[in-house]
């Protein structure tokens, strides 16, 4: 689909509508939200929607940051601390290398 | 199986600027221009054409290397399993070679008639206007590639480089594969993304396959696929000739998703009436359920795709021909060397660019798989079995050519 070819009035809710699905635990569209909306927002000369895109294009962006922290936190711990807690470790490993840890 | 289609905006410009810029003269002189303007049309067609053969070379290119790629790190796709679809019912694991080969013939012919059957169901089902009842299919279709087989994906890619994950990282992992994905194929996305995400499918479909189809089956049965697709596209009662007859006489676009584009084909519902008109096109998807050994069922899809597009340029290709191309290189890979997997991915390119060629020339839907498929199988059959001993022999004897 073509972002050229929209009114301007369906490319923010387009972009209105991603930035409200994202918050379904799903960082991956407010990626793809920053991505493809970013030159429509801040590289396009100016028109009336731009504003309200360009906020949301930021808070997508906020909050894609917020989850790749918390993800990269997480991973970091439990890659650290995994063989040591023990039957904990195991129940919530997807998959559990093989070999001495 | 595609069409072509080109500008006619920009050829209709060319025209007048032709017609505005000749001088005027007498009729011979008018001749001469009206077979110079037909042999700019000529020019037009090709040259888009040419840019359009490119513009697909690219996506079979990258599905067939990720498939290759999967197949030479990921082992667990070239092993063999004892289980099999229920539509490949009898074993290759017999005594002699001629019973081997009659299973085998068997097993296409079984898969072959199942595919028929759900292909008529189809053409049926879109006669009678049951559109609710296929959109729903190709969703459930699409949910189950999206997320049962990159979730299994997943698992076996991590399995290999043995690496710890927890399941919550899982979790999210798929669940935003599989949610984007049904977003940028059944809704709206960035086109790039969706072309990627069709690409993608038909690779893990393309793998399914490669794993679960015994071996000399899957090489009859793509010989028998193809022959079908030829029958099934250009014959006059062929279901997929009836298929694209019923849809241009109703000249209502559906199911774009599941069609690979070229270019920026959809405009339904920003375009004008004449344009959305002109751009039907029609997908014909079939299900194969199968039941894996004591798991879960699985849906497996396959897609055999019809395309009739006549307007906003671009080519188009099923993901079916995806499927089948990657199936056939993948196959390649396993059991033989590079040597015969580079041959079969130019085979293939070959025979993509002849259907391109005949399709500029002919302009109507064409069944993408037959040449292909053709020459791949020669190819393979004649590098494994006629070029492998000669270069081995060869570097033996210390003969460099």
């Amino acid at each position: 689909m073509n972002l050229e070819r929209l009114p301007n009035e369906e490319k923010l809710g387009l972009c209105r509508k991603y930035y409200l699905i994202g918050f379904a635990f799903l960082p991956f569209l407010w990626l793809v939200n920053v991505v493809w909306f970013f030159q429509e927002a801040f590289i396009k000369p100016a028109y009336s929607e731009q504003l309200q895109i360009k906020s949301y294009v930021k808070r997508s962006a906020l909050g894609l940051l917020v989850w790749v922290t918390v993800l990269t936190t997480w991973i970091t711990i439990f890659q650290r601390f995994r063989a040591e807690w023990g039957e904990v470790g195991d129940y919530i490993s997807f998959t559990i290398p093989l070999g001495t840890p | 199986m595609e069409h072509f289609g080109f500008d006619d905006e920009d050829l209709k410009q060319r025209h007048i600027t032709n017609r505005v810029n000749a001088p005027r003269g007498g009729a011979s002189a008018a001749d001469g221009r009206v077979l110079e303007a037909e042999e700019e049309e000529e020019e037009l067609t090709l040259k888009y054409g040419a840019k359009h053969v490119i513009m697909l070379f690219v996506p079979v290119t990258l599905c067939m290397a990720v498939v290759v790629a999967t197949i030479k790190s990921v082992s667990f796709y070239s092993e063999k399993s004892d289980q099999q679809l229920i539509y490949t019912p009898f074993t290759e694991n017999t005594a002699s070679v001629g019973r081997r080969l009659l299973n085998s013939v068997l097993n296409s012919l079984v898969m072959t008639s199942v595919i028929v059957i759900m292909t008529v169901f189809l053409v049926l089902l879109y006669k009678y206007r049951c559109y609710k009842f296929i959109h729903g299919w190709l969703i459930v279709s699409s949910l189950m590639l999206l997320f049962m087989f990159s979730f299994m994906y997943l698992g076996e890619v991590f399995k290999t480089y043995n690496v710890a994950v927890d399941i919550p990282t899982v979790l999210v992992l798929v669940w935003n594969f599989g949610a984007v994905g049904m977003i940028c194929i059944h809704w709206k996305g960035p086109l790039a993304l969706q072309q990627l995400y069709l690409i993608l499918i038909s690779a893990l479909m393309a793998l399914v396959f490669i794993k679960y189809l015994p071996e000399w089956s899957a090489w009859v049965i793509l010989g028998a696929v193809s022959i079908y697709d030829l029958l099934a596209v250009l014959c006059p009662k062929g279901p997929l000739r009836m298929l694209v007859e019923t849809a241009q006489e109703r000249n209502e676009p559906i199911f774009p998703a599941l069609i690979y584009s070229s270019a920026m084909a959809w405009t339904v519902g920003m375009a004008t009436p004449s344009d959305t008109q002109r751009s039907d096109t029609v997908s014909v998807c079939v299900f194969i359920v199968c039941v894996c050994g004591g798991e879960a069922v699985c849906v497996y899809l396959l897609y055999v795709c019809v395309c009739v597009c006549a307007c906003v340029g671009g080519v188009k290709l099923g993901l079916g021909d995806f499927i089948f191309y990657s199936v056939l290189v993948g196959k390649a890979s396993v059991t033989a060397d590079w040597n015969t997997t580079l041959a079969c991915f130019i085979a293939i390119l070959i025979g993509l660019c002849v259907t391109l060629v005949l399709l500029a020339v002919w302009r109507k839907a064409l069944p993408a798989l037959p040449l292909s498929v053709t020459f791949g199988l020669v190819f393979y059959f004649s590098t494994d079995f006629l070029v492998r001993p000669f270069m081995d022999s060869l570097s033996d004897h210390q003969f460099y050519i």
